[in-house]
């Protein structure tokens, strides 16, 4: 076989059979006109392709349309499948199955979870199964990888079958037009439209197919099917998982957990990775080619390090997440929020890609994929980059920093209240947008909405360990990408003036001679970095921010960190000539800067309120524009959002600097 | 009766799905489909949630889409 696609019911074990087979040699791709990974790998030189999860082949997520439309082209080609079915849960996987049957492609059935069938007492007569379905059938368990040596002679000795059909001569004809499959033809329409006529036609047909697979299971599990609780033990979990009370209290702590852990594991290896993109752009700096040197140390180097500091944040939340998932408690948490996300237009399927948004938006957003409700699913991609993302953690600190001068009084202080205080602005206004743009929105939504509840389950760790480094990854390439062009931009217009050296001298030496108490603490390069054309940009938008408070170098910042948000702290560090990189002086300078125009303070409370509230509402970040554009299909989306959360954002920030 | 009428622990077989086209078509991907076995598994108030059991695995309704799905109560003997 020159190619083998694995396809199946979400949670049938497919991932572990696909990292079994392929030695989690996979690569990630993006396939060109689809916007979901599909990921693949080599098994002995077949190529094994890893497809989403799906449940019937008339498909509601984004999802499973690229499922769907790389069966039927396999359909078309006639290339072989392999199929994963839940074992305990044989006979919904066997609807799918049945389904896919009468697309008449060859298939090898893999019967998964042979383990737990014990466990359960549920006997399997694999002769028979193999009868009924007319194709090859190995029962095995992909986690430990028993069964795996019969399925590899299976695929080498290209044993794949076209299983009997189950249904499908009930949906071919011959009409004027001669032979057509209207079954078929409906599955392709409906990635269109859903006409009366094919909800008719899927209610007949899956309580027939519900009615031949029932007969199938009862012929071939040697105790009856529906006399085994297979999950007794997940019933009563949720009684108190789901507990008003104790499920609550629970969902509380281990949210905590997540977020405690996040920041605190990330701590030494964001460390390592601060010291070692310190020490490359040092390295640069030696580079014998002037602007080379100064392109990789000034631009490329620190604007990838900017960004790749929070890989050791995200790669955890992943973790944390991705355990939450394979146990089966992030179901829960769903559950649980969706009577409260409903009053917001929203459901319990937007609590993970939310949740997300802590650490970046740009997985988040990436994950709403999984919302069936098209509505819905715009809605989350629009509001979550209003959840406070660990960008924006290095700007609250040292803007908070700046507010309170004194020390902690205690475990809880001034500064704790406020970032938490930025943290639940955060959430208010993704809550508040979502329910905006839902009621605005001229997307059809779906009414229709369930919750599938998986088993409680040991997490597969392997599995959680691989997608937390496949998707830190794929946000490391996804936004490197674009931080690499967007440093290579910035840099260009910070390193050079329309001005001549001479000029730039001449206005250095102005400032010394005129600004005498001060002049030691000026030099050269934040003269030219106010003549770059960056500076003159800063200059151009000044009138525009100074009803916030702010002046030009505030001004670059804020331009710079259109890019990513943290790179403002590094922006203002030019700007203010700090060489040292500890970041009391950082935070001693902003304190001590000089508005020219009053005599006050530059950074008063109403100006570091002001930049608070700025950065709680703005999308200041290309990464994820890019991510919009690319999840939505359309650029007017990503300036759409561009557009409102800028005006948000200066709204807030005027009134806090005119009121206070 | 409806299947937010079943009390947890209750079986009972789906007679009919008189909910609007979208939901039927979303219950029918989902497995819940006419003359299915179903039982009615522990649903907190607060959630306003039906949660049920079918072919070894639990779903979660809304229960505004549970008042309109009839079902039989099941019973072994």
């Amino acid at each position: 076989m020159k190619q083998l696609a694995l396809i199946g019911k979400p949670n049938s074990g497919k991932s572990s059979l696909f990292n079994k087979l392929t030695g989690l040699n996979q690569k990630i791709g993006n396939y060109s006109g689809v916007t979901v990974e599909k990921k693949s790998g080599d098994f002995n030189g077949t190529k094994i392709i890893d497809l989403p999860g799906l449940k019937s082949l008339w498909v509601d997520s984004l999802d499973e349309k690229i499922s769907l439309q790389e069966i039927l082209k396999y359909a078309e080609e006639g290339s072989p499948l392999l199929f994963v079915a839940n074992g305990l849960q044989l006979a919904d996987s066997l609807l799918l199955f049945s389904e896919i049957a009468d697309l008449q492609l060859p298939i090898i059935l893999v019967i998964n979870f042979k383990d737990e069938l014990k466990k359960s007492q549920l006997v399997l007569d694999e002769e028979k199964i193999k009868n009924h379905l007319g194709c090859e059938v190995v029962l095995m368990n992909s986690k430990t990888g028993e069964g795996l040596d019969e399925l590899e002679k299976l695929i080498r000795e290209n044993k794949a079958k076209v299983p009997h059909t189950f249904r499908r001569s009930q949906f071919e004809k011959i009409d004027e037009n001669g032979f057509q499959n209207i079954y078929l033809k409906s599955i392709i329409d409906h990635q269109n439209e859903f006409t009366n006529e094919q909800y008719n036609l899927l209610e007949t047909d899956f309580s027939q197919r519900q009615v031949l697979v029932s007969k199938i299971t009862n012929d071939v599990l040697k105790e009856d099917p529906t006399k085994v609780d297979i999950l007794v033990g997940s019933k009563r979990a949720d009684k108190i998982l789901l507990h008003p009370i104790w499920g609550m209290l629970i969902f509380i702590a281990v949210m905590l957990v997540v977020f405690q852990s996040v920041f605190t594991l990330s701590g030494i290896p964001m460390d390592w990775i601060d010291q070692f993109f310190a020490w490359a752009s040092e390295q640069s700096a030696k580079i014998s080619i002037p602007w080379l040197s100064s392109l990789m140390s000034e631009g490329i180097i620190p604007g990838l390090g900017g960004v790749l500091i929070f890989i050791p944040q995200i790669a955890i939340l992943f973790l944390l997440l991705g355990i939450l998932e394979n146990s089966g408690y992030l179901s829960r948490i769903s559950y649980i929020a969706d009577n409260f996300l409903q009053k917001f237009g929203l459901s319990g399927k937007s609590v993970v890609p939310l949740m997300s948004s802590w650490a970046c938006s740009i997985p988040a957003i990436m994950s709403t994929r999984m919302i069936e409700d098209s509505r819905e699913r715009m809605a989350v991609i629009m509001a979550s980059p209003l959840m406070t993302c660990s960008a924006r953690l290095p700007v609250y600190t040292i803007l908070i920093a700046v507010m309170y001068p004194k020390e902690n009084a205690g475990w809880i202080d001034a500064k704790g209240i406020t970032l938490f205080a930025l943290y639940l602005l955060g959430v208010i206004a993704t809550l508040v947008v979502a329910y905006i743009i839902n009621k605005r929105s001229n997307i059809t939504s779906q009414s229709a909405w369930t919750l599938e509840l998986p088993m409680y389950r040991m997490p597969n760790w392997k599995n959680v360990f691989y997608n937390a480094y496949s998707k830190t990854k794929s946000f490391v390439v996804s936004a490197g990408k674009i931080i690499f062009l967007i440093s290579i931009v910035l840099w260009l217009l910070a390193s050079f003036s329309p001005k001549t050296e001479s000029f730039i001298d001449q206005k250095y030496a102005e400032y010394q001679a005129t600004h005498q108490d001060h002049a030691s603490e000026v030099n050269r390069e934040s003269i030219a970095l106010e003549y770059s054309y960056a500076g003159y940009l800063g200059k151009v938008i000044e009138p525009v921010i100074k009803p916030l408070g702010y002046d030009w170098k505030i001004g670059i910042a804020l331009i710079t960190s259109f890019a990513a948000r943290e790179v403002f702290v590094g922006t203002l560090s030019t700007i203010y000539s700090i060489g040292s990189e500890d970041e009391s002086s950082i935070v001693e300078r902003l304190r001590n800067e000089t508005n020219l125009d009053t005599g006050e303070k530059r950074y008063n409370m109403a100006t570091s309120i002001s930049l608070l509230l700025f950065y709680v509402f703005a999308m200041q970040c290309m990464s994820t524009l890019a991510i919009v554009r690319k999840e939505t299909g359309k650029w007017k989306y990503a300036a759409y959002q561009f557009a409102f959360m800028f005006v948000l954002a200066y709204g807030f920030a005027f009134l806090a600097y005119q009121l206070l | 009766m409806n299947l937010k009428e079943l009390k947890e622990g209750d079986s009972a077989i789906l007679a009919s799905l008189n909910v609007s086209d979208d939901i039927k078509k979303t219950l029918l991907i989902n497995g819940v489909c006419l003359g299915s076995l179903i039982e009615k598994n522990y649903s907190p108030r607060f959630a306003k949630l039906c949660n049920i059991s079918i072919r070894g695995k639990m779903i979660s309704i809304r229960n505004r889409d549970a008042e309109c799905i009839e079902v039989v109560k099941y019973s072994e003997k």
